[in-house]
């Protein structure tokens, strides 16, 4: 009675020691809690690190420190401790297998995979799929899976994503910045990209010189696809090719009496 | 105006299942009428005609024959949304194990499966049903009433049993039989 009282954590004590840890709420759909929840999860392997960003707790906690007061110096350096920690534990987590991760602790057991046990439900479900495709519902076909609010005139969703897809694999790494600067208007990036356009269709690439990062493409074909919206930018395809152009205004003939 | 031509109606214009209470309250009737009124309609569809009335998704709906299939492929060219091998497989455990976290489903496949779990929802076959009250309180994933639809079962009790010994596939579609679904059974 008397060991299990002394090992016995006092109720103040937080999972990384008697410091407080700097108040973060974290959620996602792998977990759902305070930093130092998912410090104290993450060490006793409850809870596997590869499936939590860490990116935005860190930019979080640039943003905590930026504003910070003396009285919470410690709970911040608690904090990066255990952001230090869960860090390095991705890290290794990322690294190719014959870098093994040191065991500072029990290696919890990886229960074996039993995938296999689903294979015939798996037959089951094709089976079950395929038969159900050859009923047609009312309407219920039409409800594709992404839907754009605007008359696309012959090009098709999966043409466009494919432009998109082309010019993402030509983007260049995003140079590592703060990233708490004000965010871009997609008005600007329209009016950029309304002053490449002409009547002449082309393509994204000849729309976007190299270089480019990856938010850039993304930017330039969101004010593309809002310009169409608009109905001030047109698509068309060419030989399987997406070409973009300025539609041309329509004038309105005054009948002469 | 009689009442198997009024469900007739109804179900003609709805774009998915409607349920007995939802006929019921738009009828005026009692559920008992309207199950009776259904059956008629069921066997006048099935004397003649391209349409069939089947139980899915926990409710009626219209739709044409398989012998129509392909003359309506060809006029209404649907796009076919493919499931790749990761996806029915995380799907198959989805629908046999919810509510599921996708540390379980990880663990049960041996592979990092967060990508097709997220796919799944995309396509609406697998949404969020709540939070295990356990550390991090993760998400529990279950399937959608489109789940049903597409796979063409009334309830997730129509799905065979995975435990079964031999071939799921031949418990469900008979050996060398012809393929049959467990709805076919309850609309036929």
């Amino acid at each position: 009675m008397r060991s299990k009282r002394a090992s016995r954590l006092p109720e103040a004590l937080s999972p990384t020691g008697v410091l407080p840890v700097a108040p973060f709420d974290i959620e996602t759909s792998l977990f759902q809690g305070s930093l130092a929840l998912l410090f104290a999860s993450v060490r006793e392997r409850k809870v596997d690190i590869q499936g939590v960003p860490l990116g935005p707790i860190c930019e979080a906690y640039c943003l905590y420190v930026l504003e910070l007061s003396e009285a919470e110096l410690e709970p911040a350096m608690v904090g990066l401790a255990a952001l230090a920690y869960l860090l390095e534990r991705k890290a290794w987590g990322l690294l190719p297998n014959e870098d093994q991760e040191p065991l500072t602790e029990e290696p919890a057991e990886l229960p074996e995979a039993t995938a296999h046990l689903y294979a015939d439900a798996i037959e089951v479900l094709k089976t079950l799929k395929e038969q159900r495709e050859a009923k047609h519902f009312r309407n219920i076909e039409a409800a594709g899976l992404a839907e754009i609010p605007f008359e696309l005139e012959g090009i098709t969703i999966d043409h466009l994503s494919a432009t998109l897809e082309d010019l993402l694999r030509r983007a260049t790494p995003e140079p590592l910045e703060i990233s708490a600067r004000p965010r871009r208007r997609l008005s600007e990036q329209m009016a950029v990209v309304l002053r490449s356009l002409s009547q002449t269709p082309r393509t994204l690439p000849q729309l976007m010189p190299e270089p480019f990062t990856k938010s850039e493409a993304v930017w330039c074909f969101l004010a593309l696809l809002e310009l169409m919206r608009l109905g001030q930018a047109v698509a068309r395809e060419d030989e399987g090719i997406v070409k973009f152009a300025l539609r041309r205004a329509r004038v309105l003939r005054q009948e002469t009496p | 105006m009689n009442i198997v031509d009024s469900v007739h109606a109804l179900l003609f214009v709805a774009s998915e299942p409607v349920d007995l209470r939802q006929l019921a309250q738009s009828l005026g009737a009692s559920e008992g009428q309207v199950e009776q009124a259904l059956d008629v309609l069921q066997r006048n569809l099935n004397r003649e005609g391209p349409i069939e009335l089947v139980r899915i998704a926990g409710g009626y709906q219209l739709c044409t024959r398989r012998e129509f299939t392909d003359l309506i492929a060809n006029f209404l060219r649907p796009q076919r949304n493919r499931l790749s091998r990761s996806l029915l497989e995380v799907l198959a455990i989805v629908a046999y194990r919810q509510p599921i976290t996708v540390g379980e489903i990880d663990r049960i496949r041996g592979v990092q499966s967060d990508y097709s779990v997220r796919s799944l929802v995309d396509r609406r076959l697998i949404h969020e049903v709540g939070r295990k009250p356990a550390p991090g309180r993760p998400v529990l994933y279950g399937t959608t009433a489109e789940f049903l639809h597409q796979f063409h079962l009334d309830s997730l009790e129509e799905l065979p049993p995975v435990e079964r010994g031999g071939s799921l596939l031949d418990a469900v579609l008979g050996e060398g039989a012809e393929a049959r679904l467990p709805m076919d059974d309850l609309v036929s």
